[in-house]
């Protein structure tokens, strides 16, 4: 299948994303699904030469992050490639994500109690994110109290507004 | 002390229930379960902390809602929009589901009227969407007089007291502390199966050996502890 678009070798191409496209339309059955890297060269005119080396390397990456996976053709003598139509990229951000769910459930918290449920120990990491979120309004101090070893006090804080921060944060 | 959530042998129960609410395989028959247990188990923290880590949605109680604003609260958990009419918020409820099998905790169930519990069975059964009611004792005997409800609970769970041994295995996690078996004895009774005494107990233990520099607890320390409180 050739894009309607072909890649052209400038810098930050989206070759990758030129290269997965292509892939992922790739259907059928398994035999229908499986390529060789020349006809992915081939369909998105990639000249050879430096260009085409770049392509390798690419493809090469799909291979090691478990996107692409390959079987040795004998007949052909060459590497069988095939998409992996269940691969999905690692979720980042999984932590951030649990402490704004923490402070959406329990709408009026201290900082204790989002370590406690989101099992988080880097206290400051956290009071790096509730800073930036009492800067930008979505977090609001209401009182204080002793914390429970007796020394010093910690704040309480309570979500503004729960359905905006639901959508803001929890989407 | 740590701020340390503690995996009890009730968690661990709690646990197992809403993981097999929540796979697929739960969609053969009821998906329907009832929690319930006296104040201060750690139900409601359970679930809180089973929402925050994992995709179920937590509805917070109010006693107040109508049935139709259960099924918007439900909608905005699920899908973030809250529809005016009941029938949109059935659809978001049930692309939702459709989309990724999320688990719904009911809290303070005991406290909502029969009519919202089963507009919440006729969700589950429209929906397929898996539903957990938590709430006190007085749950119990409100699913149980209406059979309809009752006989599609899949998996009941009764929150039983505390242990010495959940007490033991707290003290050591977040006060790094090996009580001797008298003191856990006497904590044990002075909590009658709660974890709020507990707590009470434990902040004011820490409180009183940081002033005493004390190393150990002895028996006259928490007996004046736990009778001064």
């Amino acid at each position: 299948m050739a894009l309607s678009k072909p890649y052209k070798g400038t810098s930050k191409t989206g070759l990758s994303f030129c290269m997965r496209k292509w892939m992922q339309a790739r259907s059928g059955s398994i035999g229908a699904r499986r390529f060789f890297s020349f006809e992915l060269y081939t369909a998105l005119n990639i000249p050879p030469g430096h260009e085409r080396e770049k392509a390798r390397n690419a493809l090469r990456d799909f291979v090691s992050r478990g996107e692409v996976t390959f079987r040795f053709n004998r007949k052909r003598k060459r590497r069988h490639f095939s998409y992996n139509h269940a691969w999905c990229k690692t979720q980042k951000g999984d932590f951030k994500r649990k402490i704004f769910k923490a402070m959406y459930v329990l709408g009026s918290f201290s900082m204790s109690d989002i370590r406690r449920l989101t099992n988080i120990n880097d206290r400051h990491w956290i009071a790096r994110i509730m800073r930036s979120l009492i800067k930008n309004g979505h977090l609001q101090q209401i009182s204080r109290r002793l914390c429970a070893h007796g020394s010093g006090v910690e704040k309480v804080y309570r979500v503004v507004h729960r359905d905006t921060f639901k959508l803001n944060f929890l989407q | 002390m740590k701020h340390e959530f503690l995996e009890t042998a009730n968690v661990t129960r709690f646990r197992s229930i809403c993981l097999e609410l929540e796979d697929v395989t739960s969609l053969i028959g009821p998906s329907l379960a009832m929690v319930t247990g006296p104040a201060g188990r750690g139900k409601t923290e359970a679930a809180k902390h089973y929402t925050v880590n994992g995709t179920a949605v937590y509805i917070p109680p109010m006693n107040t809602r109508t049935p139709s604003m259960v099924l918007r609260e439900i909608a905005f958990a699920l899908g973030s929009v809250r529809p005016v009419r009941s029938e949109v918020c059935l659809s978001v409820i049930h692309d939702e589901i459709a989309k990724e099998r999320r688990l719904i905790f009911i809290d303070e169930a005991d406290l909502l009227p029969l009519r919202i519990l089963e507009m919440l069975r006729n969700l589950n059964e429209r929906c397929a969407c898996p539903i957990v009611f938590i709430g006190e004792e007085g749950l119990k005997s409100k699913i149980a007089a209406c059979r309809r409800i009752d006989s599609r609970i899949r998996r009941k769970m009764e929150f039983s007291p505390i242990s010495q041994q959940d007490i033991g295995f707290f003290f050591k996690r977040c006060l790094d502390l090996k009580l001797p078996a008298e003191v856990l004895t006497l904590i044990h009774r002075h909590s009658r199966g709660d974890w709020r005494p507990v707590l009470t107990t434990a902040i004011n233990i820490e409180r009183a050996m940081k002033a005493s520099n004390l190393k150990q607890i002895t028996m006259e320390l928490a007996n004046g502890i736990i009778e001064t409180i």
